[in-house]
């Protein structure tokens, strides 16, 4: 379980002013879409875009708190 | 850990398109496994799952070979694409089915 401002602040904390939108896919808040638009992504192929999203959420994946997420990624 | 790595490296270079998941093809027991395999059911080409449920030291050799924490772990033509976030993402922009055509070819 873990509350959407937190996703939220997991990805901005790696990705400052990114637009961050979370989808929780099954009401359980553990299984989450999220669309992060970030101008950083600009220069970012499309594996470094999610592996940086990825390891924002990492302290989540590990502790359990998350357990799956689908990303979206975007520039602004 | 190389024993594993040279098993993984042939399993690449067998499989056109190859997706390491939790389950196999007709029995698939998580749901992304499900929805790469149905993303590749759709494009008509062969395709093969190599299941790596209960397979740990498998599993994080995956990992530190792809520096992708999650399964499945999609390759194609021997290379890394990540899973359906990418190949969506991918589709979105047609570059999946040349990518397809371009590896069946030879």
């Amino acid at each position: 379980m873990i509350s959407v401002p937190d996703l939220i602040s997991l990805v901005q904390e790696k990705l400052p002013n990114a637009e961050v939108n979370v989808l929780d896919k099954t009401g359980m808040m553990d299984h989450f879409i999220i669309h992060v638009t970030a101008s950083q992504f600009e220069t970012m192929n499309l594996m470094d875009r999610h592996r940086t999203v990825q390891e924002a959420l990492n302290p989540a994946m590990q502790d359990g708190r998350l357990h799956a997420v689908e990303i979206k990624t975007a520039t602004p | 850990m190389s024993a594993i790595e040279d098993q993984i490296k042939n399993e690449i270079a067998q499989n056109k398109v190859l997706i390491y998941g939790k389950g196999t093809k007709a029995a698939p027991q998580c749901g992304f496994t499900v929805e790469t395999i149905q993303f590749f059911a759709k494009y008509g080409y062969p395709f093969e799952v190599i299941n790596v449920l209960n397979d740990m030291d498998k599993r994080e050799t995956l990992n530190r070979m792809t520096n992708w924490p999650t399964l499945p772990k999609v390759f194609i033509d021997g290379k890394f694409y990540g899973d359906t976030d990418i190949l969506d993402e991918m589709e979105a922009k047609g570059e999946v089915e040349p990518l397809l055509k371009a590896a069946f070819s030879e």
